[in-house]
C-alpha cells in the first residue's frame, strides 16, 4: 500500500508508454528467468502452493515493476556517475526481499544455488530496466525530431 | 541445460517458424502508421500478455497445458513468444485505420477473438500446446478479455497522445 501510494504521489517522470514497455519487460525478463532456472535448471523453484505462488506473483508483477519504476525516477534526478547506486540500492533491497521469501517458503533454492547469484540477478534486472527506458526514450526523441 | 533444445525437429517447430516468417513479413510490410515508441508499447502489451497468462497457466500449481515437446522451457517456446507481438499490433493497426468505435469495439473485440481461437486450434493441431485441463473454450474467453484489455490501452493511449500534440501544437 505504502509502495503504491508512495508511486501515485511521487510527480511521473515515466510517462504511460514508458510505463507499458518497462512494465512488460520485467514481465518478461523474470519469466525467461524463472522458466530457464526453474523449469530446465532446477536451480530455483517458486512454491507449488497456491498461496506462495500467488505471494511470489504479487512480488513479481506488482511490486517489482511500482518499485523500479520509483528507482528509475530517482535514478532519473541524480547525475549520471551516482545512477549505479540506485540500480546496486535496488539489487540490495530485492535480494533482501527474495531472501525472506526464500526463509517463508515462497521460493525454494536449490543446491546449487549461491546466494550472491540473487543479488547479481536484481542488479541485473535495474540495469537491463534503466538501459530499456534510455532505449524507449530515445526512440521518443527520433519520432518528434524532423 | 536440460532440454532447452527441441527432442525433434517436427510439425511444431515448423508451425511456429512459418508463422514467424509470415507474420513478421506482413508485420514489415504493412506502412507505419502509429509513431515507433507507440508501436513498441503495443507490441510490448501483446509479449506482456501473453507471456503473463503462460506463465501462471503452464506452469505448476496450475500447469494446465504444455509448450511444445516438454513440459520444459525450449527455445522453440521463446519463438513462440516473440510471434504475439505483431499480433497485438494488427489488432490495434486495424482499428486504427478502420476507426472503429462504440459497439464496433466489440464486435472487433468478439471477431479477433475468434480469429485467435482459430490460429490457436491450428496450433494444438500441429501440436505447439498439449492440453492437459484447457479447452479452446477457455482461450476465446482469455482473448476476450487480452483483446479488451488491448482496446482500452489503444484508446487510452490515444487520447494521451491527441492531447499531447495539442498542448505542444
Amino acid at each position: 500500500m505504502l509502495l503504491l501510494l508512495s508511486f501515485f504521489i511521487t510527480r511521473r517522470r515515466i510517462g504511460l508508454l514508458e510505463g507499458i514497455v518497462l512494465w512488460c519487460f520485467l514481465l518478461g525478463i523474470q519469466n525467461q528467468y524463472i522458466w530457464i532456472t526453474e523449469l530446465n535448471l532446477r536451480w530455483v523453484q517458486v512454491s507449488d502452493q497456491w498461496m506462495g505462488a500467488l505471494a511470489y506473483d504479487g512480488i513479481r508483477s506488482a511490486i517489482v515493476p511500482f518499485s523500479m519504476m520509483l528507482a528509475l525516477e530517482w535514478s532519473d534526478r541524480l547525475p549520471g556517475r551516482l545512477r549505479p547506486l540506485v540500480w546496486v540500492g535496488f539489487g540490495s533491497l530485492f535480494a533482501g526481499i527474495e531472501i525472506a521469501a526464500e526463509s517463508l517458503g515462497v521460493v525454494i533454492y536449490g543446491e546449487k544455488w549461491k546466494l550472491w547469484w540473487t543479488f547479481a540477478v536484481w542488479t541485473a534486472v535495474a540495469v537491463l530496466s534503466a538501459a530499456a527506458l534510455s532505449l524507449v526514450r530515445s526512440l521518443a526523441r527520433k519520432d518528434v525530431r524532423p | 541445460m536440460n532440454e532447452f533444445w527441441p527432442r525433434r525437429f517436427d510439425s511444431n517447430e515448423w508451425f511456429v517458424l512459418i508463422s514467424l516468417i509470415i507474420v513478421y513479413g506482413v508485420f514489415l510490410a504493412l506502412p507505419r502508421r502509429f509513431p515507433r515508441v507507440v508501436a513498441l508499447a503495443y507490441c510490448s502489451i501483446g509479449f506482456g500478455i501473453s507471456m503473463y497468462w503462460d506463465f501462471h497457466l503452464g506452469i505448476p500449481p496450475a500447469d494446465l497445458y504444455d509448450i511444445n515437446d516438454s513440459p520444459n522451457y525450449e527455445i522453440t517456446d521463446m519463438f513462440l513468444f516473440v510471434l504475439y507481438p505483431p499480433f497485438a499490433y494488427f489488432f490495434v493497426y486495424f482499428m486504427d485505420l478502420w476507426k472503429i468505435r462504440g459497439l464496433g469495439v466489440a464486435l472487433y473485440v468478439l471477431a479477433c477473438s475468434a480469429g485467435g481461437m482459430a490460429f490457436e486450434a491450428l496450433a494444438v493441431y500441429y501440436r505447439v500446446f498439449t492440453y492437459k485441463h484447457w479447452t479452446l473454450g477457455l482461450s476465446f474467453l482469455f482473448y476476450l478479455f487480452a483483446q479488451t484489455v488491448l482496446a482500452f490501452l489503444y484508446l487510452l493511449i490515444e487520447r494521451n497522445y491527441g492531447r499531447k500534440k495539442m498542448e505542444s501544437g
